[in-house]
């Protein structure tokens, strides 16, 4: 099991590109609206996915990663495996997001998805600021 | 009713802004800006033909102030020699030590020396105008900019006047009193024998601090007569939003008790003050999108206010990205001023300026709204607003965080004096 929440975020990071291709790039803390942040912010060539990572499957994780649905195409939340609660993935799902279970070597995806509507404004400085990102040469 | 707005550093830009400026009545400068930015901010408030008021934030110097900030340095050279020889001599703030300003260190002659000092910061302040022509005439070019991009705006309403024109009203120091026991209290009685002394003392304002509510009237009473009726009153960490109906109709008391000799203004307040607008309250004031409460003893740890979203309907300020939620699933909790394009715009398509001309916008519906209903309709319509907040909750994640108790609390808490 992770020590730390920044554990599991490095062994979810390890696996970003066999969910979303190899062209997938992942920067953590990153602003989004108001004073809130996304745990992990993931960029695809055309999407950006929210990934909200925390060590137990709480409702107010849920609470969090909705929000970012206003910023990004996809959200997910990203638990440990073991710690995956069924409701709790049926009560994200019914609002748009995704479920991800970590592990050691088998990270994936157990509820998809929905696509959200990003407000578009938020979008494009996400968007911007990845591009800044990349040219500093500090992407993934 | 009155309407103070503060003015923070970020909000030159804003209070620019024609729609903003419609907002309110007078443009209230804390003392730390005024003294830390001096010169810009003397041109920026004296070209900007508002009314002002600059506000002492004087418990900044009361008890301990551990982290002094420059600004804290500057607003203390105009409190006189002997507040200022005792910041300059406290321990470096890395030791997290800063200053100490005990009840007994305001003896009479210091508060003497900081209710002179202070007043005549305030006095004099129109007669900067002479020192600083250039940036004055800057200013002027900005704010006659801000306004040739908006037709039909109040500069070309409104007549020309003295860019030395002294504060609205002068206000005199003040610190904040826990109750009639505190040594603070006596503090306070030695200010406003200094304040006595000074000339013209009919004109300066008392700022009423009391913790107790239930001894704020008292208080208030115990002003000496021979200085202004226009009392500014601070209950410290009193949150309209938060504080139970009893305490809320303590208030309501204290202005019906206080209004026919009495010009009172809150001086944190917010929708709450409003509504008590209708029952005898003069005025208030808060920040352009922040300050309708403050703390004590927390005043030197303020900082900017974060973006967020006024949903007015609630009366109260929700992160942009909730904000946007509830009226998705709610329309009737979107917004028509002109900054949110008429409801079609989501409080999350708002930039930092935007939000801040919305809240002043919104601010002022909540200002006409209770200037042309009743207190029995506003209290329904709150009412009315908690419930359809209820409605929409199950369509929501849980524990999202979008208030209506307060609204419920209001509307109980004015109704021993509703009209039936």
């Amino acid at each position: 099991m992770y020590k730390s929440e920044a554990d599991l975020v490095t062994e979810f990071r390890a696996h970003v590109c066999e969910l979303w291709g190899d062209l997938a790039t992942s920067r953590i803390e990153v602003r989004c609206h108001g004073q809130a942040s996304m745990d992990i912010l993931v960029t695809t060539p055309t999407e950006l996915i929210a990934v909200e990572a925390k060590l137990y499957h709480s409702r107010h994780l849920i609470v969090q990663a909705f929000l970012h649905r206003y910023c990004v195409d996809f959200v997910y939340i990203a638990v440990p495996e073991k710690r995956v609660i069924e409701a709790r993935s049926s009560e994200a799902a019914n609002f748009g997001i995704g479920v991800i279970a970590v592990a050691n070597g088998s990270t994936r995806i157990i509820k998809e998805a929905r696509r959200a509507k990003p407000t578009q404004r938020i979008r494009q400085r996400l968007i911007k600021s990845d591009v800044h990102y990349a040219s500093a040469g500090r992407n993934i | 009713m009155l309407h103070c707005l503060a003015y923070g550093n970020a909000d030159q830009k804003s209070f620019r802004d024609p729609d903003v400026r419609d907002c309110f009545e007078i443009l209230t400068v804390p003392s730390t800006i005024a003294s830390y930015y001096e010169d810009a901010t003397a041109a920026f408030v004296l070209s900007s033909q508002l009314d002002y008021i600059i506000e002492p934030r004087t418990p900044l110097f009361q008890e301990h102030l551990q982290h002094p900030r420059k600004s804290h340095y500057t607003l203390a050279s105009f409190m006189g020699t002997t507040v200022d020889s005792r910041l300059i001599s406290s321990p470096d703030s890395e030791d997290n030590q800063g200053a100490y300003f005990p009840a007994e260190f305001y003896s009479v002659d210091v508060c003497n020396e900081v209710v002179a000092s202070f007043i005549d910061f305030q006095r004099q302040y129109g007669s900067r105008a002479d020192s600083i022509t250039e940036k004055l005439e800057r200013y002027d070019q900005l704010l006659r900019k801000a306004h040739n991009e908006a037709p039909g705006t109040i500069e070309q309403s409104s007549p020309d006047r003295s860019n030395k024109r002294e504060p609205k009203y002068i206000l005199c120091p003040y610190f904040a009193v826990r109750d009639f026991s505190d040594r603070w209290w006596d503090v306070m009685r030695r200010i406003w024998d200094a304040a006595q002394k000074v000339d013209d003392p009919e004109q300066i304002s008392p700022i009423v601090s009391m913790m107790d509510i239930s001894s704020l009237q008292e208080a208030i009473e115990q002003v000496p007569s021979s200085l202004s009726s226009r009392v500014f009153f601070w209950i410290p960490s009193f949150r309209e939003h938060k504080v139970e109906v009893g305490k809320l109709q303590q208030l309501i008391r204290v202005v019906c008790g206080l209004k026919t000799e009495y010009d009172l203004m809150n001086l944190y307040g917010g929708c709450f003050s409003i509504l008590l607008g209708k029952l005898g309250l003069d005025g208030f004031n808060n920040g352009l999108g922040y300050s309708e409460s403050r703390d004590w003893p927390t005043l030197d740890s303020t900082g900017a206010a974060p973006a967020r979203y006024y949903v007015r309907k609630l009366h109260t300020y929700l992160p942009t990205a909730t904000a946007t939620a509830l009226i998705e699933r709610d329309n009737t909790f979107a917004c028509g001023c002109n900054v949110c394009n008429y409801d079609k715009k989501l409080p999350s398509d708002l930039n930092y300026h935007e939000l801040k001309r919305h809240f002043a916008l919104a601010r002022a519906w909540e200002l006409r709204q209770a200037e042309k209903r009743s207190l029995s309709d506003l209290c329904s319509i709150m009412l009315a607003t908690a419930e359809r907040v209820q409605r929409v909750l199950p369509r929501l994640p849980e524990g999202l965080g979008i208030p209506s108790d307060h609204l419920i609390r209001w509307a109980h808490a004015f109704e021993p004096w509703l009209e039936h």
